[in-house]
């Protein structure tokens, strides 16, 4: 008998996804992002994979009216998405402009693919239901969008009368007009493109926030389809890819704060080009917007990450697989392996056993176990052993907080799992596969994704010597950390990097690269002073199968000033003889809280 | 040599506008139809559309070549040069001076500032695109309200590799405005004949006592000179409140408040143009003698409206100053409030 296995780890694109599927695999992050589905405008900052487009998927209308039972009007919000990445208004000829008309041709093309996407949004969600509501639609074309259109200097032509017109055609009819309006200014841009002569004037219909969008959403609103007296969301997906004028006219809504009516829902890779409008002010938190840092919230020590990948799991076995199982018995771990950290960790119990320090063994045995564990295979590594990644708890651990990292390798695992039993039904991956698949991934996170920069490298101003420092300095971190994990110091369990001043330039740009390829995210903690804060940069830990590394454990932090962690952007030998000094190779393990002045523990 | 005199003087010299077209021209024609269709109009039409209820004072084309001579003051230095501005920044500003106030025509007194988009289309288009109209736009725009009009313009933008400085242009426009008022604009032979409705009367009193109204660029001061006779002084104008109602107002007293308002008005200029084009003071005076015998019937009042001490400001404490900033459901973000909703587990409470 075939059995037919679906892979309930497949990353589908949420805005593919019907309403119904969305239910079922969605699980309510929103207790960790309440922000944003509060009134207000939101950043919404996370790695690619985070889990951004499947919120701004689920906060739609039609997954919310199927989740509430409710329709559209008794709604709290009513969403309307817009993706940047699948649009072209920021293409290469746009930069042509940059001496004429930036901000004006960039709002306008901004305006009317913001009003294109929600009015196609509706017309998407509603269809013929919007029949029903014909004369309001009448009306609002009549009193609002005619007037708008023609304010704007369109001189496309626009019929007036639309009496015979019901509302599902009336929508078609205005999206239209509008993707016409944008289309008239590419075809501008695209003339410039191959005529650098700017004699031409531009002669078409401009738009921007106050005369058209803000109208039109204002008015839409009226129609009783809508939730009345409650605010639109506009759910701006990948704004990262919107170019630095519509960024500063995006950042300009902002700072317009009309929440009442139009709340801006903005998500971005962590490479927002700038927060500054296109008058130059800045819009800041929390004033202007509230943010959200993906990384950071699931990084932080409340944070119910685990949790929410135990439902996703769970939800996703369940709908595939028919199965009830708990995400551990799926993804079990090596047991070998585990008996013989325990017997570790009982041996440094006993061994660090002092009546007057009642926390002492408890806590050699929690931090040195699995250091010593690793060590110790490596020590023997002729025997081949090598420490195994498998279980749920550090495959959770590895995907930093990243959904897509635990899903991704997950898929790939079950895939594995098929090719090798064929015509079984999948009811666990074995921890021989989960490793094997972890490891391939976290070497192909680094060089895989290494590649990706290199190809980038002159596009996005990052030069060739840039992507190697930066591939100098993932590599020298990682490899500081593994060789402090099987040092004798007191605290192995490093995986961060807290500088003691403020990194020059470069660093900083190629630390801010590293961030926005995942390679490490952000943090702030206070100094060793306590006069003020200091940063840290917190490896991910997707590499720590690549650097064998604890991905359960990366608890404490080094000090070092910039000058220091420069040293790895061109040299990892030099940077590890540097660091060398603050890191005890032979001393016995004799653990005291915090006896090494160079580290500090983040428990 | 006035900012008009000025731009055409480029008539010839194409070079320094967008495209080689010539803006002078465009200008002048535009120029043309404003001053034979629209500025002739703008007080008739009000007075349709408002029915009856007000009779504005001078929003001709007299009223444009004020602004215009009002500006180029500002501008002007003694070397005889216009301070800064490009040819295109003279077109943009002239534009929107010719346009700020004729959206009256379109829609009456209320919000008239956003009806005057549809005389651009008059433009050449061949000439003017529609980036400038849209700038030209903008910057009449921001001659009236109170909601920092000008601070949501753009500082500048660029059209074909010429910067157009727009808060500049917006603050030179407003001031330039504020200060067309003088003498000139009231229809003083029907106030006289008290054919002027009573809610307008005192504005066309207060125009016909300002005598003069000349920015100083030497001492960076604006002068406000009124004369003020007998009759005017006694009077008790009915002043029309913003609820419909009505006040009883002495035009002295009237004086005071729009000096006041002029002050107010170069501070929020000052926010906008460079050091050397501010006005730091407004001097005021106001002389009491009859137009028959010249002889005082009160002593002249003389003051000077400038910023002094510690700053002060209309709100007395940062919850008036930030408004929702400092605000949560209503309440105050005080420290009450935040001692009584702390939370246990760093999550925010929803």
């Amino acid at each position: 008998m075939e059995i037919k296995s679906n892979n309930p780890f497949e990353i589908k694109t949420p805005e593919t996804n019907s309403a119904e599927d969305i239910l079922e695999l969605f699980v309510d992050v929103f207790p960790d992002f309440w922000q944003v589905k509060e009134t207000g405008h939101t950043f919404l900052n996370g790695p690619r994979g985070s889990g951004k487009s499947m919120m701004f998927r689920y906060m739609m209308p039609d997954c919310q009216m199927l989740k509430t039972g409710s329709k559209a009007c008794d709604l709290d919000y009513f969403a309307v998405y817009v993706g940047i990445k699948q649009t072209n208004i920021n293409n290469t000829d746009l930069e042509r402009l940059s001496n004429h008309a930036t901000l004006i041709i960039n709002e306008h093309l901004l305006s009317t693919f913001v009003i294109a996407n929600v009015l196609g949004s509706i017309r998407q969600t509603f269809n013929d239901d919007l029949n029903d509501y014909t004369e309001e639609i009448r009306r609002f074309y009549r009193d609002t969008f005619v007037e708008v259109v023609v304010q704007s200097g369109y001189e496309g032509g626009i019929e007036k009368d639309c009496d015979g017109c019901e509302g599902n055609n009336l929508f078609l009819r205005m999206i239209n007009v509008v993707e016409s309006m944008e289309k008239e200014c590419k075809k501008y841009c695209n003339r410039l493109a191959l005529n650098r002569d700017l004699a031409t004037p531009y002669t078409g219909a401009l738009t921007d926030f106050v005369d058209f969008v803000s109208p039109i959403i204002t008015g839409l609103k009226q129609i009783s389809l809508f939730p009345q007296g409650k605010p639109f969301y506009i759910l701006i997906d990948d704004a990262g890819y919107l170019n630095l004028a519509q960024t500063k006219v995006l950042n300009t809504w902002v700072s317009y704060r009309s929440t009442k009516d139009i709340c801006l829902k903005i998500s971005a890779q962590l490479d927002y080009k700038t927060h500054l409008t296109a008058n130059d002010k800045r819009i800041e938190a929390p004033h202007d917007y509230s943010e959200i840092n993906i990384s950071t919230v699931y990084s932080s020590k409340t944070s119910d990450y685990n949790d929410r990948i135990k439902e996703i799991v769970r939800k996703r076995l369940e709908k595939y697989l028919n199965l009830k199982i708990e995400p551990e018995m799926f993804f079990p771990q090596d047991e070998e392996q585990e008996a013989a950290i325990n017997a570790i960790a009982k041996k440094l119990a006993e061994d660090n056993y002092d009546p007057e320090r009642p926390y002492a063994s408890g806590d050699a045995a929690r931090r040195y176990a699995r250091p010593d564990f690793i060590k110790d295979l490596q020590k023997n590594h002729k025997s081949g052993a090598t420490y195994s990644y498998a279980g749920f708890d550090q495959l959770v651990a590895i995907s930093s907080g990243i959904i897509r990292y635990f899903l991704a390798p997950a898929q790939e695992m079950f895939s594995v799992m098929v090719a090798k039993n064929p015509n079984t039904e999948i009811r666990e991956i074995t921890p021989g596969v989960q490793d094997e698949v972890i490891k391939r991934y976290s070497d192909n996170f680094l060089q895989g994704q290494f590649d990706v920069i290199r190809k980038d490298q002159g596009v996005k101003n990052f030069t060739l010597e840039k992507a190697d420092k930066l591939y100098n300095l993932v590599d020298s971190l990682g490899e500081l950390f593994h060789v402090i994990l099987v040092s004798n110091a007191s605290e192995r369990r490093v995986f961060s990097v807290a500088l003691t001043d403020s990194p020059d330039e470069e660093l900083y740009e190629i630390l801010d690269k590293c961030e926005h390829y995942g390679y490490i995210h952000k943090r702030t903690i206070g100094n060793k002073e306590g006069t003020g804060r200091n940063r840290m940069y917190v490896l991910s830990r997707v590499l720590s199968p690549h650097f064998k590394l604890d991905p359960m454990s990366f608890a404490g932090y080094k000090f070092m000033d910039s000058a220091t962690l420069k040293i790895a952007l061109t040299s990892k030998k030099k940077f590890l003889q540097a660091m060398s000094k603050g890191i005890a190779q032979d001393t016995p393990a004799q653990p005291t809280l915090f006896d090494n002045p160079d580290f500090e523990s983040n428990d | 040599m006035t900012l008009e005199d000025y731009f055409y003087s480029f008539e010839d010299k194409l070079d320094y506008f967008p495209g080689r077209h010539n803006y002078v021209s465009a200008y002048k024609t535009f120029k043309d139809f404003m001053d034979r269709e629209v500025h002739k109009e703008t007080k008739a039409m009000t007075l349709v559309i408002d029915e009856g209820d007000i009779y504005l004072n001078d929003h001709s084309a007299d009223h444009i070549r004020m602004v215009i001579e009002k500006v180029s003051r500002i501008l002007w230095h003694e070397d005889e040069q216009i301070l800064d501005l490009n040819p295109l920044e003279c077109f943009i500003l002239l534009s929107a001076i010719q346009i700020h106030d004729a959206g009256h025509v379109i829609g009456g007194r209320e919000h008239h500032e956003y009806n005057a988009k549809e005389f651009l289309k008059r433009y050449d288009s061949y000439v003017v695109g529609s980036p400038e109209k849209k700038i030209i736009y903008e910057v009449a725009r921001a001659h009236s309200g109170k909601d920092d009009p000008i601070g949501k313009l753009p500082q500048s933008e660029d059209i074909s590799n010429f910067r157009v400085r727009m808060r500049l242009l917006a603050a030179l426009l407003r001031l330039g405005d504020e200060m067309a008022d003088e003498a000139s604009r009231a229809s003083a032979f029907l106030f006289e004949q008290n054919k002027i409705v009573k809610g307008s009367r005192l504005f066309h009193a207060f125009s016909m006592s300002l005598n003069s109204f000349l920015p100083h660029v030497d001492t960076q001061e604006i002068g406000m000179r009124f004369n003020l006779n007998k009759s005017r002084c006694s009077e008790v104008f009915k002043k029309p409140t913003k609820d419909g109602g009505e006040v009883d107002t002495y035009l002295l007293d009237e004086i005071y408040e729009r000096t006041f308002k002029t002050f107010r008005e170069c501070l929020y200029y000052n926010r906008f143009v460079s050091d050397k084009l501010r006005f730091n003071s407004v001097s005021v005076t106001i002389e009491f003698y009859d137009d028959d015998n010249f002889i005082p019937f009160f002593d002249t009042i003389g003051y000077r409206l400038q910023e002094k001490g510690y700053p002060r400001l209309k709100e007395e404490n940062v919850y008036a100053l930030c408004g929702k900033d400092l605000e949560k459901d209503g309440a105050k973000l005080d420290g009450e409030f935040v001692k009584n909703n702390m939370r246990a587990d760093g999550n925010q409470e929803q």
